[in-house]
C-alpha cells in the first residue's frame, strides 16, 4: 500500500526495582509473577488492536523500568511484528536504568532490534543521587554505556534532573566533565516538579531544592554548556547531536498520531486522545477495555501552540494569525516579549528563548487569549 | 375585645453586642406562649442569616406578645428589638421612641461596655423607664454584685432587685416580664386627637409592597384611611393594619393610640416610608409632625465592583433589592478603569458596609470587589464653591483647594486601666484629639477622643482589639467637618495609574502609607512574564517604589508517554486562576491585593 500514514508504538512497562520518591508515573514494585501475567495482557492487547494502513515509524519502550522486564522484549518485539507493520528504519527507544543493564538483559535488548537506549542518569552528584532514592554511582554508568556501545547500539541518550535537593549551579560543570566523556546522541534535562502524590511533597524536601531563581541559572547554564558540547536544544528539555533528536517524542509535541499498549499508556489515535487504564489489576484482567477518552478537543489550534512552542523551530504566525483578533495588541505584545528576551527574533515564526521557555505557560496563555 | 390601654407595655432590649440581647429576646417569646418550642429557630427576632452568625440585631422589628401576669390580668406586650451598634444609632433612636420603657441587659462578667452606655444614655433622652438586669450569670465568671454596683455607679440608677438571669438557660425570666407589668407606665394617648403615628421601621414584602411598622402616640387608624406620610407627602390608602406576632401576623380592623402594629398600603418605594416620619389622616392632619424625624446620610463610601464584569446588571438589582429594605443604603453608577464598571455606595457606617457587602455575596452570589474605604470631605474650591467629595478619584488638584475638611467623631473606649496608653498611642497615631479620661470604677475607664473619620474606616476597631487583647468597647458619633491637611495618593503600576487604589490621606501619614501599600502591593502581585514596577506619588511625585521581578520559572511539565493532556489540563488550570485577575495594561492583578491596601496594620 502506498502513502501509509506514520505511526508510533508506546508499550508501558511498569516495574521497578526500587521506586523514586520524585516519581509520579504509574509504576509497580517489580513482582515475578505480577510481571508474567501482566506481558500475557500487554501481548494480548498488542495482538488485538489493528494498525491497518499505518506503518509504525517509532516504537518507544517506557516504564516503570523497562530494562529490569527485558527478557520479556524479544517476545513483544514479535508480537508487535506478528500485526503491525514496521518500517525498516523504524527509531525503536527503550528506556533503561544504569542498574540494570549487564550482558544478560542487553542481548535480549539487542536481540529485540532495540537501536536507541535512554539511560535515566538523573544526576552526576552522588549525594544528589543519594536524596533521589537512585542506587547507581557514576562509574556503573560508564562502564554500563560502554558496554551496551560494545554491543552494537550507538545512539544513547541520557536523563538528567535540573533542581533537585541542594543541587548547585557548581554542580553542572560536573555533570559536563561526563556528559563529554559519555558522549551521548540525545540528552533530556528535566527539571524536577514535586507532585502531589510523592514521598517528595513535603516540606524538608521543598526546602531543600533550589528556589525559582537559582534553577533559571542552572538551567541557562545547562543549555549554555550543552550546547558547547555539540549537544543542540531542540525542545524545552530536550537536546541533541544533529539528526538525533527523538522521532518518537517528537510526535508528542507535533501533533502526530501514536498508539499506546499497556497499564496507564496513552494514545493519540485515529483523531482521537484516550488512555489505558492506571491500575495493573484491572489491565491484567480487561486489557482491551478500559480506555477512556482524555480530550475532547484534540489537535486544536491551541494545541498547535500549546506543544510547538516547546520547539524551538516554534509556531507559523501564518497559521494562528487569522484567528487572532486584535492584530495590532497581538504584535506590541510579542515586541515586549522580544524586548524582554523571552522570544527569538520575529518574523515568519515565533520561536521560545531559553529564558523563555522557563515560563511557557506564561506566554502560551498570553498568546492563548488573543485567539478566544 | 374591648382595648384597654392600660394593659399594654411597650419595651425594647438594650444591651452591648454579644451580651445576650437577642437569647433573652427568644426566652421572653417563650414565656410568653408566643412561639412554640418547636417553632424556635436560636434567636427569632434575628432573622437574616448574617445577624445570626454575627450576633447582631441589624434592623429593627417588632413583636407583639400576650402575658398572662400574677396579678391575673392578660397584658400585651410590643418588644421592639432594636440594633444595638453605632452604625443604625438613628434607628435605635426611632425605636426607642416608640417604647415607655427599656430592659437593659448588661453581662454579669464583662460589666457596662461602650455600647451599654450609649444605648443607655439614648434611653434616658427619650425618659423611657429603664430595668436593668443582669444577664449570664451561669457564668464562672459571673459577678453580678459587682456589676449590678457598676451600673448604679456609671448610670446612676437603682439596680437593687435588678433580676440576676440566665438567658440562655432561662433563669428568672419571669421575674422581668413581672417587673415589666409593674414598672414600666403604660402608654398614654387620646384616640380623639388627629392621628400622628410614628414610623419605626420598614421592610418589603413582595406581595403587598412596603409595610411600615408604626407606634400610634395620638389618634387612631383603619382600614380603608387615606394617610399622609408627613416628611414626603406622599399619600396611601391602607389596606391592611396588624399586629406582628413571632410566628405570624395578625390582622386587625383599628389601632388606637398607644399601640404598635402594622400598616400595609400598596407602598412601592421604601423611600416614601422614612423611618422617623410621622402618619397622619389625610382628611384630618395633625398640626405638626412628632418631633426628631432627620434624614440619616451615609458617612461611609466605598467602590462595589463585580469581579465578573459580565454580572454589573445583576449587582445592580443585588442593591435595588437591599435598598428596599435599607433606604439608608445609596449607590450611583461608577466607573473605574481598573475595575470597570460598578457602583459607588453609601453606608451609615463600617458594620453597615460589611453587612451590605456580605449580602450581596451570599443572598446574591456575586462576587465582587470593594476599593477602600472613603469618608466624606468637604472641599471648599478657590472659586468658592463647595463641593463634596466621596471617591479619592474626583479629588481636585491642590491648587483649585481653599480649604478642605474632614469628618470626625466624638469617640469614646472603654477598656481596662492597663490598655489606657495602648489606646492612647494608637488614637494618637490616629490623629485623635484627647478629650477626657475617667475612671468608671477601679479597675475600668472611659476615655474620649475626637477622632477624624477617615481613621477609623480602614482598621481602627480590630487594631483597638488587638492592642486590648479584646478588652476594649468602642463607640463613636459623628460631631462635625473640622480643617485638616489632606491630599490625593496615586499608586502606579507600570507607569500608569490605578484609580482604584488612590487615597486621600491626611499629609503626616501619606509617606508612610504610600510605602506600605507599595509593599503590601509587592506581596500580593504575582511575579510575571515582565517586572513591575509599583510606585506611589503625590502630585506626580514619587514618594515610594517597589518592584515584582519578573517570572523566572513556571510549572513544566513533561508530557512524558504522550500524555499532553495533563499539559493542556494545567494551562488551562493557570488561565482559570487568571481569568480571577485583573488586568491592567500588561499588568495582571489579583483581587487580593485590591483588598491588601484595605488593612495596613
Amino acid at each position: 500500500m502506498k502513502n501509509k500514514t506514520n505511526l508510533g508504538i508506546y508499550i508501558h512497562l511498569p516495574f521497578c526495582a526500587t521506586i523514586c520518591p520524585y516519581c509520579d508515573f504509574y509504576k509497580i514494585q517489580y513482582s515475578f509473577n505480577l510481571e508474567k501475567k501482566y506481558i500475557k495482557s500487554l501481548i494480548k492487547e498488542i495482538e488485538s488492536t489493528s494498525t491497518y494502513g499505518y506503518k509504525i515509524d517509532t516504537i518507544y519502550f517506557g516504564g516503570g523500568t523497562p530494562s529490569i522486564s527485558a527478557r520479556y522484549l524479544p517476545q513483544i518485539m514479535s508480537s508487535i511484528k506478528k500485526v503491525h507493520n514496521i518500517s525498516a528504519t523504524a527509531e525503536i527507544s527503550c528506556e533503561a536504568n544504569p542498574c540494570s543493564l549487564n550482558d544478560y538483559t542487553i542481548n535480549f535488548i539487542k536481540e529485540s532490534e532495540i537501536n536507541r537506549l535512554s539511560i535515566g542518569i538523573q544526576s552526576f552528584n552522588q549525594n544528589n543521587l543519594k536524596s533521589l532514592g537512585r542506587t547507581h554511582t557514576n562509574d556503573r554508568v560508564i562502564s554500563a554505556i560502554s558496554k551496551v556501545r560494545k554491543f552494537g547500539i550507538n545512539n544513547i541518550s541520557i536523563d538528567l534532573l535540573i533542581g533537585s535537593p541542594f543541587q548547585n549551579i557548581s554542580d553542572i560543570n560536573t555533570y559536563m566533565e561526563y556528559i563529554k566523556e559519555i558522549n551521548p546522541q540525545h540528552l533530556s534535562a528535566y527539571i524536577l516538579q514535586i507532585e502531589k502524590n510523592t514521598p517528595f511533597n513535603n516540606p524538608t524536601i521543598i526546602q531543600s531544592i533550589p528556589n525559582d531563581d537559582k534553577i533559571y541559572e542552572i538551567y541557562i547554564k545547562t543549555v549554555e554548556s550543552l550546547n558547547k558540547l555539540g549537544l543542540i536544544q531542540y525542545e524545552i528539555s530536550n537536546f541533541s547531536k544533529p539528526h538525533f533528536k527523538s522521532k518518537h517524542n517528537l510526535k508528542y509535541w507535533s501533533g502526530k498520531e501514536y498508539i499506546g499498549f499497556g497499564t496507564s499508556s496513552h494514545s493519540f489515535f485515529k483523531g482521537s486522545r484516550y488512555k489505558n487504564i492506571s491500575n495493573i489489576s484491572e489491565y491484567i484482567l480487561y486489557p482491551l477495555d478500559n480506555k477512556i477518552i482524555t480530550d475532547l478537543s484534540p489537535n486544536s489550534l491551541n494545541e498547535y501552540i500549546i506543544f510547538r512552542l516547546r520547539l524551538v523551530t516554534g509556531i507559523k504566525i501564518s497559521r494562528i494569525l487569522p484567528y487572532i483578533n486584535n492584530s495590532k495588541l497581538f504584535y506590541i505584545h510579542l515586541e515586549n516579549l522580544k524586548k524582554s528576551k523571552l522570544i527569538n527574533k520575529f518574523d515568519l515564526t515565533i520561536s521560545l528563548t531559553p529564558k523563555g521557555f522557563l515560563i511557557s505557560n506564561q506566554i502560551i496563555n498570553s498568546i492563548l487569549k488573543f485567539i478566544e | 375585645m374591648d382595648f384597654n390601654r392600660n394593659n399594654i407595655r411597650n419595651f425594647c432590649i438594650i444591651a452591648h453586642i454579644d451580651h445576650g440581647k437577642s437569647t433573652l429576646a427568644d426566652r421572653i417569646l417563650e414565656l410568653t406562649s408566643a412561639v412554640q418550642t418547636r417553632d424556635m429557630e436560636e434567636q427569632l427576632l434575628d432573622n437574616m442569616d448574617i445577624e445570626r452568625e454575627r450576633g447582631i440585631t441589624i434592623k429593627a422589628r417588632a413583636v407583639h406578645l400576650k402575658y398572662n401576669a400574677k396579678d391575673g390580668i392578660e397584658y400585651t406586650f410590643n418588644l421592639i428589638d432594636t440594633p444595638g451598634h453605632v452604625d443604625f444609632n438613628y434607628e435605635v433612636s426611632r425605636s426607642l421612641a416608640a417604647c415607655e420603657g427599656a430592659v437593659l441587659v448588661v453581662d454579669a462578667s464583662q460589666g457596662i461596655e461602650a455600647q451599654t452606655l450609649a444605648n443607655t444614655y439614648l434611653a434616658l433622652e427619650h425618659d423611657l423607664e429603664i430595668i436593668p438586669i443582669i444577664n449570664k450569670i451561669d457564668l464562672p465568671s459571673a459577678d453580678p454584685e459587682r456589676v449590678c454596683k457598676e451600673v448604679e455607679d456609671i448610670i446612676g440608677i437603682d439596680a437593687s432587685d435588678a433580676p440576676r438571669v440566665s438567658a440562655k438557660m432561662g433563669i428568672n425570666i419571669d421575674k422581668i416580664l413581672e417587673q415589666l407589668v409593674q414598672k414600666l407606665p403604660p402608654p398614654t394617648g387620646n384616640d380623639d386627637l388627629p392621628l400622628r403615628a410614628l414610623i419605626f421601621d420598614s421592610y418589603y414584602d413582595a406581595y403587598k409592597g412596603v409595610v411600615v411598622y408604626i407606634r400610634v402616640i395620638d389618634g387612631q387608624v383603619k382600614v380603608g384611611d387615606t394617610i399622609t406620610m408627613m416628611a414626603t407627602g406622599k399619600v396611601f390608602s391602607i389596606v391592611e393594619l396588624g399586629y406582628m406576632c413571632a410566628t405570624n401576623t395578625l390582622s386587625t380592623d383599628i389601632l388606637h393610640s398607644g399601640e404598635v402594629g402594622f400598616i400595609s398600603a400598596s407602598i412601592r418605594h421604601i423611600g416614601d416610608t422614612k423611618v422617623g416620619d410621622t402618619v397622619t389622616s389625610t382628611e384630618n392632619p395633625a398640626k405638626e409632625s412628632l418631633p426628631g424625624y432627620k434624614t440619616v446620610n451615609p458617612m461611609v463610601f466605598s467602590g462595589i465592583y463585580p469581579i465578573d464584569g459580565s454580572k454589573y446588571v445583576d449587582l445592580r438589582e443585588a442593591l435595588e433589592k437591599l435598598q428596599l429594605n435599607d433606604a439608608s443604603l445609596t449607590f450611583d453608577p461608577e466607573t473605574s478603569i481598573a475595575l470597570g464598571f460598578g457602583f459607588r455606595c453609601g453606608f451609615l457606617g463600617l458594620l453597615h458596609m460589611e453587612i451590605i457587602q456580605e449580602r450581596i455575596e451570599r443572598e446574591y452570589n456575586i462576587d465582587i470587589i470593594t476599593t477602600a474605604p472613603s469618608v466624606i470631605y468637604r472641599i471648599t474650591l478657590t472659586s468658592g464653591k463647595i463641593i463634596f467629595v466621596d471617591n479619592p478619584t474626583n479629588y481636585p488638584t491642590l491648587d483649585k483647594i481653599s480649604l478642605a475638611e474632614e469628618p470626625v467623631v466624638n469617640a469614646s473606649i472603654l477598656s481596662p486601666s492597663e490598655y489606657v496608653g495602648n489606646i492612647m498611642d494608637l488614637c494618637q497615631d490616629r490623629r485623635g484629639v484627647f478629650k477626657d479620661m475617667s475612671y468608671i470604677d477601679d479597675t475600668r475607664v472611659e476615655i474620649k477622643y475626637i477622632l477624624p473619620l477617615n481613621e477609623i474606616v480602614y482598621d481602627f476597631f480590630d487594631v483597638l482589639k488587638s492592642r486590648t487583647k479584646g478588652y476594649a468597647s468602642f463607640d463613636y458619633e459623628v460631631k462635625g467637618y473640622s480643617p485638616s491637611k489632606l491630599i490625593k495618593l496615586d499608586i502606579l503600576l507600570n507607569g500608569d495609574i490605578v484609580d482604584a487604589l488612590s487615597f486621600i490621606v491626611h499629609e503626616e501619614k501619606s509617606y508612610a502609607r504610600g510605602r506600605r501599600i507599595a509593599e503590601k502591593l509587592k506581596e500580593h502581585i504575582p511575579r510575571q512574564m515582565f517586572e513591575v514596577p509599583i510606585q506611589a506619588t503625590i502630585g506626580g511625585k514619587i514618594i515610594a517604589r517597589e518592584t515584582v521581578k519578573a517570572m523566572r520559572k513556571d510549572v513544566l511539565a513533561k508530557c512524558y508517554g504522550g500524555d499532553i493532556t495533563r499539559k493542556k489540563k494545567l494551562l488551562e488550570k493557570q488561565k482559570e486562576g487568571k481569568k480571577k485577575m485583573r488586568q491592567l495594561g500588561s499588568v495582571e492583578v489579583p483581587q487580593e491585593a485590591f483588598m491588601s491596601v484595605l488593612k495596613l496594620d
